[in-house]
């Protein structure tokens, strides 16, 4: 609405200004705003006052290069900002070392940009803020029904500066600064002597940057994590892991509705053999089960589990079916083996296996069969007796869990990489949780 | 009545309408000397200091809308604090003869009554930003800042409240609902307190803005 009414063609409200020590010429921007400026000529920092402005501070010369500079314009939310400040700052007590621009809009009124290790923050400042009443670092602050938790306290040093600045940057005793972070958010709260103020950022990619100040040349590529960055692979993680647990439980419903409906699990046949010695070659007696009928499936063929159960203790027995289709031959083998052991030993019962075991079979062709088993016990076991049963379209549980463990790779992939980013975010935090 | 009286500039014989009422300062908008009115007399007072080009987006004679009633910007003081930041306090006026003021820093923006009521002293010592202090209206208000007036710039109307600046420590104080006030304390330490809203500067419906075009 704003900029339907105001119009600002800021070349004509700048004002050529000489600085007092070095005569370089600079360009004030903020007019009557301004309460110091710092020339890039000679580094210094003066007070703005009516006459003969005065000397605050003097930098060192700074020979870094810097990404924004002094009258360099970027859109944001609809107002083009103006770069009228830049600070380079330090953490005291630590060597941090990262830049704040100063945006300036007549309207819009003030933000400070952020840049430090490749990455972005915009912060305004705001005058809704927590309930907290003391200067501490409380652990966590609700802010407009989020959560944020205490990421870093510290202080700054101005290593430099170069432009106009509304207050006095090198301020001593310098004041507190606490920051709460709610990613892609941060909530900073300033605690000076003589005031308080809190400033909500939100936190910018470089081509983010790059659009606003519709700058060509690549930006600093990103280091480290920043305490405000989201996790990201380019879409949303936790719609993802919403999205995540909807296929799983999909996918559960599907292979049971699909079962129900489709399927009808029958058992086709069951039998319990007493196998005879044959003492003539030193093996138990091939068994012939009596015929079955298997009727197509869904898709012609059908599956059939076959299921051995043997009474082993501390043994093992096996069997060799063989499935025919006594109208072509056609012939299925299957291996099916039982073995249970247990035991007391160092003071605790433990036992291994089962006594029973079954395997699938699928794409059986319909028809008539029958079973020809050759049984093979374990030599040391007396064995009296053993059951075959044979299901016809039982639910295939292994399916539902292969599909779950593949669906659930990425998922995994990404926890433990989501893990590994929020360690090296909290690196740099006396906070941490991952402490 | 200086209400809507006629007056003539002390130095310059420019003629304006007195815009407020009792004993009022008047800076003349042709040769900007500083008048003090009362009862249709004007005489030059020393003059405040020049008003630096601020690249507000307010200026004199804007109209607006707050609360459904219409106000025009018929004055501004411009204080400049020892910490080196200033505020605009525009002076808003109804044609029922009603006033507010509009507080501008930095392009923060707050409607103030334009009377302060008097405040025990003693809630105000030992005080320091972020403590919480309770006021007559029953808030409880967060003390924000802590400043000292250095000097003053006058444009149009302005009531006479300004003689003695130096040595008065402002507080700026909100709630987390947008509620403001700011205290003045003199150096007698009298405090009054100046009730308000934090306000978006779109809701205030403009006529229109200064437009900053050089």
């Amino acid at each position: 609405m704003a900029e339907t009414i105001f119009t600002y063609d800021r070349s004509k409200t700048q004002t050529k200004q000489t600085c007092p020590s070095c005569k370089k010429e600079w360009t004030s921007r903020l007019r009557g705003q301004a309460s110091y400026f710092a020339c890039a000529g000679c580094n210094k920092l003066f007070e703005i006052a009516s006459g003969t402005n005065v000397v605050n501070t003097e930098f060192k010369p700074h020979y870094l290069t810097r990404s924004l500079e002094i009258g360099n314009v970027g859109t944001f939310d609809g107002y083009e900002f103006e770069v009228v400040g830049i600070v380079f700052l330090k953490e005291r007590k630590a060597s941090f070392y990262w830049y704040e621009y100063t945006l300036f809009h007549p309207v819009s009124g003030y933000r400070i940009l952020s840049h430090s290790d490749g990455h972005w923050t915009l912060f305004e400042r705001t005058l809704e803020y927590p309930k907290i009443t003391n200067s501490q670092a409380v652990k966590k602050v609700n802010f407009q029904n989020k959560w944020y938790d205490v990421f870093t306290r510290y202080a700054t040093e101005v290593v430099w500066a170069e432009g106009e600045f509304t207050y006095e940057i090198t301020e001593e005793p310098r004041p507190i600064i606490t920051e709460w972070i709610q990613p892609p958010f941060s909530l900073t709260r300033e605690f000076g002597v003589n005031s308080m103020t809190w400033f909500i950022g939100v936190y910018k990619e470089p081509s983010e940057i790059k659009k606003a100040f519709d700058i060509l040349k690549a930006l600093p590529p990103k280091r480290k994590v920043a305490s405000n960055q989201l996790f990201s692979f380019g879409f949303d993680v936790a719609s993802f892991a919403g999205f995540s647990a909807f296929y799983v439980a999909l996918l559960l419903v599907s292979i049971l509705l699909l079962s129900c409906l489709t399927r009808t699990e029958e058992q086709l046949f069951t039998k319990t053999y007493y196998p005879e010695y044959d003492s003539s070659s030193t093996l138990y007696k091939p068994l012939i089960s009596e015929s079955f009928q298997i009727e197509p499936g869904l898709y012609s063929t059908t599956g059939l589990d076959l299921e051995l159960s043997c009474g082993v203790d501390n043994s093992w027995f096996e069997a060799q079916v063989t499935l025919i289709n006594e109208d072509t031959d056609e012939e299925y083998n299957v291996e099916l083996g039982v073995e249970y052991y247990h035991g007391y030993t160092g003071g605790e019962n433990w036992s291994e296996g089962s006594t029973t075991n079954s395997k699938f079979v699928s794409e059986i062709s319909p028809g008539k069969y029958h079973m020809v088993i050759i049984p093979y016990p374990d030599t040391s076991f007396p064995l009296r007796s053993f059951a075959i049963t044979a299901i016809r379209n039982p639910i295939i549980w292994s399916n539902f869990w292969w599909m779950l463990l593949v669906s659930l790779i990425f998922p995994i992939i990404l926890y433990y990489y989501q893990q590994s980013f929020e360690t090296d975010r909290w690196m740099n935090s006396i906070y941490s949780p991952y402490d | 009545m200086a209400w809507h009286t006629l007056y003539t500039c002390a130095c310059c014989s420019h003629t304006f309408i007195g815009k407020l009422p009792g004993v009022f300062i008047y800076s003349c908008a042709k040769c900007m000397t500083d008048n003090r009115c009362s009862d249709g007399v004007s005489s030059k007072r020393d003059s405040a200091l020049t008003l630096p080009e601020d690249l507000s987006p307010l200026e004199l004679e804007l109209t607006c809308i707050w609360k459904d009633i219409h106000y025009e910007i018929i004055g501004r003081i411009r204080y400049k604090y020892l910490e080196g930041y200033y505020r605009n306090q525009w002076l808003l006026a109804n044609s029922k003869g009603q006033y507010k003021w509009l507080l501008e820093a930095y392009a923060l923006y707050a409607i103030v009554d334009f009377e302060g009521e008097k405040i025990d002293y003693s809630l105000l010592k030992n005080q320091e930003p972020g403590n919480l202090i309770g006021l007559s209206n029953n808030q409880s208000y967060s003390l924000d800042a802590i400043s000292e007036f250095k000097s003053y710039m006058i444009e149009g109307f302005t009531p006479v409240m300004l003689n003695n600046i130096k040595g008065v420590i402002s507080l700026e104080l909100s709630t987390t609902k947008f509620d403001w006030a700011t205290i003045d304390i003199d150096q007698k330490q009298n405090a009054l307190v100046y009730f308000g809203e934090i306000v978006d500067l779109k809701d205030l419906n403009f006529n229109k803005f200064r437009q900053l075009n050089g």
